[in-house]
């Protein structure tokens, strides 16, 4: 095996490879699902549109209860971050995981519906 | 009882199977049991299936090396990364190779049994002092990995490889919708990436040795099980930190004699931390490897739970090394006959399928990339250690972030 070409042609697939991949990060959106959906969802990301029913706001992580037409859910945020009331709509993008026995999503963005 | 009993043939029989298949991680069955445990809980207490994970993962850590050992050797006039397993291998001397580590796992095993006290003790008082310290850690450990490259021009390569398996990592697990992503990257990185460059090999494995009388009870050797116990505390304790890792880290701290004590502490790291992952889960709720995750979803596990669990791993721990020494006997025998090419082959589209089946086509499309990434640390020369960046960075980015 002749080492300097197959150095060169691995280098441009790992690197075009990476570029499809940010390409592919930045325009293709995770699947809305329904929460009663999550249970497939394990270890993917999603995401949720929801009423926020419940709030629990600590300097270093969020819990928020949401719910939808179909069920209910606990979305963990890590870090700090604006109030959210009780009654607001919202949007979570994150990623569905099982904690104890219950789903819950780790959320990396919320953005709250006018 | 009967049931526990029955659990634990049945998960020393996956172990066996899943460390057969190169590339096939006890982290992946763990991910599908995700999936079924809510199925799996109806007709199985949740104590029998943790049961049969901790057998699983305590014999896979045995058996492994036999792929790992007498599959991608690399020829060592083409690929200048050559591991020590391989290197034994192709002096005749895989099954020296697979005994060392059996035998590391095993003494270190009994020897984590020692350090598990002292551990309850110590864990419980330092964890979260010690958390605040896991990205700097990590962030310092990574840059010795690549200051310790002979030249300049190898430490170059191997900033390029953690960079490029840095943001591989960052993309697939924290930025796409991927079905277990951790299969794709890890068969890539270090699976298919060895058997691929195995396939350009134009060299015969040489007839084995089977007949190994090793000292196991020298100064050298008890040196060895104490550094991997130590080890192997230090993988259950810090998120993305393998066996191999620990056993580089153990290596920069105290220097190894010859690649044989390298073996030794290796497969020490690997069994003894099934161990400690569940000894660090059962003190502090932490966990640090996909079973013990799973675990952790379904049982609440109190002293008595530990206590059978220990001993279960115990006793797949006997059966484990037993099958492996067995089995890596018969592999010895008929290594040198084989066609090494076909086989190598076959297992990179098994693997490719499985990916496949499990994380879909954009899986495939991230092995591939993870495959390229991982072929060319042993072009250019430097260790796979790098590839580990792959988890490193995500860590980092999430504890300081």
């Amino acid at each position: 095996m002749r080492r300097k070409p197959m150095v060169g042609l691995t280098l441009i697939m790992c690197l075009v490879g990476l570029f499809s991949l940010i390409l592919m990060a930045e325009f293709v959106e995770p699947k809305i699902v329904n929460i009663i959906e999550l249970e497939n969802k394990v270890e993917q990301r999603v995401i949720i549109v929801g009423q926020v029913i419940r709030v629990t706001q600590k300097p270093t992580v969020n819990f928020f209860d949401i719910k939808d037409q179909t069920s209910d859910v606990t979305i963990v945020a890590f870090g700090k971050m604006d109030k959210i009331s009780k009654g607001a709509n919202v949007n979570v993008r994150g990623s569905v995981e099982i904690y104890e026995g219950e789903l819950e999503v780790i959320a990396d963005q919320i953005e709250v519906l006018i | 009882m009967i049931w526990i009993i029955i659990a634990m043939f049945l998960g020393i029989l996956s172990g066996l199977l899943t460390g057969l298949i190169p590339g096939l991680h006890t982290n992946t069955i763990a991910l599908i049991f995700v999936g079924a445990s809510v199925s799996l809980l109806d007709f199985f207490t949740p104590l029998e299936v943790a049961v049969f994970l901790m057998s699983m993962v305590v014999v896979h850590s045995f058996v492994d090396f036999i792929p790992s050992i007498f599959l991608g050797a690399p020829e060592d006039a083409t690929v200048l990364g050559v591991l020590p397993g391989h290197e034994l291998l192709m002096k005749g001397r895989g099954y020296r190779a697979i005994k060392l580590t059996v035998m590391g796992g095993v003494f270190t095993f009994i020897f984590g049994l020692i350090f598990i006290p002292p551990m309850f003790w110590w864990l419980s008082n330092s964890y979260d002092i010690l958390s605040k310290f896991i990205a700097p850690m990590l962030i310092v450990f990574s840059v010795l990995f690549i200051l310790q490259e002979k030249s300049t021009k190898k430490k170059f390569w191997a900033a390029i490889i953690f960079l490029l398996a840095g943001i591989l990592g960052l993309l697939v697990l924290n930025q796409l919708s991927i079905k277990q992503p951790l299969f794709p990257i890890l068969s890539g990185l270090f699976g298919i990436s060895t058997l691929f460059i195995s396939l350009f090999n134009t060299m015969k494995i040489p007839n084995q040795i089977t007949v190994e009388k090793i000292e196991w009870r020298s100064t050298k050797r008890i040196l060895d099980y104490m550094k991997a116990g130590l080890s192997s505390l230090f993988v259950s304790i810090m998120p993305a930190i393998g066996a191999a890792q620990a056993a580089v880290i153990s290596q920069a701290f105290t220097k190894f004699k010859d690649k044989e004590d390298f073996l030794v502490v290796l497969g020490g790291i690997n069994t003894a931390a099934a161990l400690f992952t569940l000894t660090t889960f059962f003190l502090i709720g932490r966990a640090r490897t996909g079973v013990v995750a799973v675990i952790k979803d379904i049982v609440k596990l109190n002293f008595e739970a530990y206590l059978i669990l220990v001993a279960v791993c115990f006793f797949a721990m006997i059966v484990g090394a037993i099958l492996t020494l067995k089995l890596s006997k018969f592999v010895a025998k008929y290594v040198s006959k084989i066609n090494y090419r076909k086989i190598s082959l076959g297992v990179i589209c098994f693997i490719s399928i499985l990916v496949l089946g499990f994380s879909g086509l954009i899986g495939l499309w991230v092995l591939l990339i993870a495959t390229s990434i991982g072929i060319l640390a042993p072009l250019v020369g430097v260790r796979r250690i790098h590839l580990m960046a792959c988890l490193v960075v995500p860590v980092v980015v999430y504890y300081l972030l």
